[in-house]
């Protein structure tokens, strides 16, 4: 390996007796993943309730409802809005069981552009902790769906809500690789830049709608 | 640009008190920064236990950062990333130019990030010939005012309403004279307008790094608006410009720091946004940059580390230290004439530019020690400023009265039995001068001083004359 005078002024300021114990400490720490201290707002009576509650503080929808339901529920919250009735939908497995066909919505799967209004994807966990999603990119996945329409709907299953943000760590180290993006999403686009006034809709979607489909 | 110099502390203080936009506009961080962070923390009993994790994280990861970031490094190109390693503005910025001409790049967005700024990245790109575009909103408000960010998470906090109106006014000249944009929202809108655009077109996306893991080499920002993450996703390449010090070894370590950073920035306990981004698109990947750069900057950092300091280096950008500061609620931050501002600014720009480029940022503060209570990294704000106070008295930057001054207190404080006479004299004339007010209202020389206080005067003995005379009754 070429040397790399950084790293050289770095180990004269940290120069230690033992550099063989250094590097061992160093790799069991990263190796144990070790989880420091659990907020009690990690812990939960009901994790889907707190779940619920948390999403919806962060100016989320939060809708429940079974499987059978799901089509009806996202073509009426579609029409709430004043927009092409176009869904962009991530190329998840899931959602080819979906039929659209007897809704106003039209439904594409591809990369979304300016003129899309509204996306759909599916929320690999939720964290009851903060009412977070987790979300990651992938063969069947399509993050920019999660930045680029006005607005956001996701499917979320109930399974999938994890007690702590720590949690998550769990589920993406499953992957055989590394997901390239993994997303936290905590509620809509906001910002607060001009006279600390909180805005909706900043740069990402204006809204955002879970659809939780109880699977247990 | 209006040109850094954190030289003329002094002199921007008066404009900055008699700036009567700039008062509005600061008269509110208080209210809002302080207030949301306090009621943030009080679903979070356990706040200083995490603290304490926190800090024994970063302490670790300082004494092994050569390591870390060597596994950082070693773990982004096993992704199919690039590590630049930059040792200091200029090496970072031609790093980032040659990333821009390689793929050739005509505009690039850029996510919010201070380390950009502290290596002057716009006016480089600028003169290459490449369009920057800053998108996160605050950002993007002083790019068209051509202004520094005056705050580290709110960068156009020093502005109001009214003034970002005009703003957009002179540069959007398609905006219609009869449209509205009094109110925030159709200022958001306007700018939400415009950028959307600005991502899809860009070629190169620009961001900071709140974190780098070193287990998994990724990196992480943490935003509300989205912007970051529409500038990373979109264009085809993505470049992360962070410091060294960013590095923390696992995600659990970093899960553990953004408990704190959001409650002790913004006050929310989880910002909109946060993103991990580990080397460019996979092969099977649908979206998402075909290119991932890291820049690595030390920029003095590594010298820090050896000196007294080396405990700024735990700082997490939140800025609590500054929404308390008392100096910065008076003067804003473009009166330090530095990238970093606040009480974190006193400590890091002398550490990083010298104690020559800024001798009054260290006298900053009055010393409250309010800065130090909240930051949630437990830095010890006061006493490294203290440190510097203590650096600058040793170089030419004092004045010759100052000098002077010290000096002679030193003489005579050295010197008990002539302490005790000078004293006696003092009281007597003292005492006798105030009569039968007791105290003076003004005061040859220190008027400023006395403008808002009375100085009480002495008792007509000395504590010293006091104590000899009833020893002897």
């Amino acid at each position: 390996m070429k040397s790399i005078p950084m790293l050289e002024r770095l180990q004269s300021v940290l120069k230690k007796d033992d550099e063989q114990a250094r590097h061992i400490a160093i790799h069991e720490r990263m190796e144990k993943h070790e989880r420091w201290i659990q907020p009690s707002i990690s812990q939960h009576n009901d994790a889907v309730e707190d779940f619920i509650q948390r999403a919806r503080e962060h100016d989320t929808e939060v809708q429940r409802l079974n499987k059978n339901e799901l089509v009806e529920a996202i073509a009426s919250k579609a029409m709430t809005f004043n927009v092409a009735q176009r869904l962009v939908i991530e190329p998840e497995k899931f959602f080819d069981e979906l039929d659209f066909s007897q809704t106003q919505l039209e439904t594409v799967k591809k990369k979304p552009g300016l003129e899309d209004m509204m996306g759909l994807s599916l929320a690999v966990a939720g964290v009851a902790e903060t009412g977070t999603l987790m979300m990651h990119s992938g063969r069947e996945r399509m993050t920019t769906l999660n930045y680029v329409p006005e607005h956001h709907f996701v499917v979320l299953f109930k399974s999938a809500i994890l007690d702590s943000l720590d949690d998550v760590w769990k589920v993406v180290r499953k992957r055989k690789v590394f997901p390239r993006a993994v997303n936290l999403i905590t509620g809509p686009s906001r910002t607060a830049d001009i006279e600390q006034t909180l805005y909706m809709g900043a740069h990402g979607p204006k809204t955002q709608h879970i659809f939780l489909v109880d699977d247990q | 640009m209006t040109e850094l110099n954190a030289r003329a502390f002094k002199k921007k203080i008066a404009g900055a008190l008699k700036d009567k936009n700039l008062q509005e506009a600061l008269s509110k961080v208080e209210k809002n920064f302080i207030e949301r962070r306090a009621s943030a923390l009080e679903p979070l009993p356990e706040f200083e236990d995490i603290r304490n994790k926190a800090v024994e994280i970063k302490n670790h990861t300082l004494d092994h950062l050569d390591l870390y970031l060597a596994h950082f490094a070693s773990k982004v190109e096993e992704h199919g990333g690039v590590v630049h390693w930059c040792d200091n503005a200029e090496q970072a910025r031609e790093a980032i130019l040659n990333i821009c001409r390689a793929h050739n790049a005509k505009s690039v967005t850029k996510g919010k990030s201070m380390v950009s700024e502290e290596i002057a990245l716009n006016a480089a790109l600028q003169d290459a010939g490449i369009q920057p575009v800053e998108t996160d909103l605050g950002e993007y408000i002083i790019q068209l005012a051509d202004e520094p960010p005056s705050h580290i998470i709110a960068p156009v906090v020093h502005k109001t309403k009214a003034q970002v109106e005009t703003i957009f006014r002179e540069h959007h000249h398609h905006l219609d004279e009869e449209r509205d944009l009094s109110d925030g929202e159709s200022l958001v809108g306007e700018a939400r307008t415009i950028l959307r655009e600005k991502y899809f077109q860009a070629d190169v996306g620009i961001t900071g790094a709140n974190f780098l893991i070193a287990e998994t080499g990724s990196t992480t920002i943490v935003t509300n608006e989205g912007n970051g993450d529409l500038t990373q996703a979109l264009p085809d390449v993505h470049v992360v410009v962070a410091s060294i010090e960013k590095v923390v070894p696992t995600l659990e370590d970093a899960t553990t720091l953004m408990r704190l950073l959001a409650r002790s920035a913004t006050g929310q306990d989880m910002s909109v946004y946060t993103t991990f981004s580990t080397g460019p698109k996979r092969k099977t990947d649908k979206d998402g940059p075909s290119a991932f750069h890291v820049v690595l900057l030390d920029n003095g950092r590594s010298r820090i580390l050896g000196s007294k300091y080396r405990d700024i280096l735990r700082c997490i950008r939140c800025a609590a230290c500054m929404n308390h500061c008392p100096v910065y609620a008076a003067v804003g931050g473009h009166a330090y004439g530095s990238t970093y501002m606040g009480p974190v600014g006193s400590v890091l720009t002398p550490a990083i530019w010298g104690i020559d480029s800024s001798p009054d940022l260290p006298n900053a503060s009055t010393f409250c020690g309010r800065c130090a209570e909240v930051c949630p990294m437990k830095i010890p704000l006061p006493d490294l400023m203290r440190d510097w106070r203590n650096e600058a008295s040793e170089t030419e930057q004092n004045t010759r009265l100052e000098r002077l001054a010290i000096n002679t207190w030193s003489y005579i404080a050295k010197r008990p039995a002539l302490y005790r006479r000078l004293m006696s004299i003092a009281c007597f004339f003292g005492n006798h001068l105030a009569g039968s007010l007791g105290h003076f209202r003004e005061l040859p020389g220190l008027k400023a001083w006395t403008r808002s206080r009375v100085l009480p005067a002495p008792a007509r003995e000395s504590f010293m004359q006091q104590y000899a005379r009833r020893q002897r009754s």
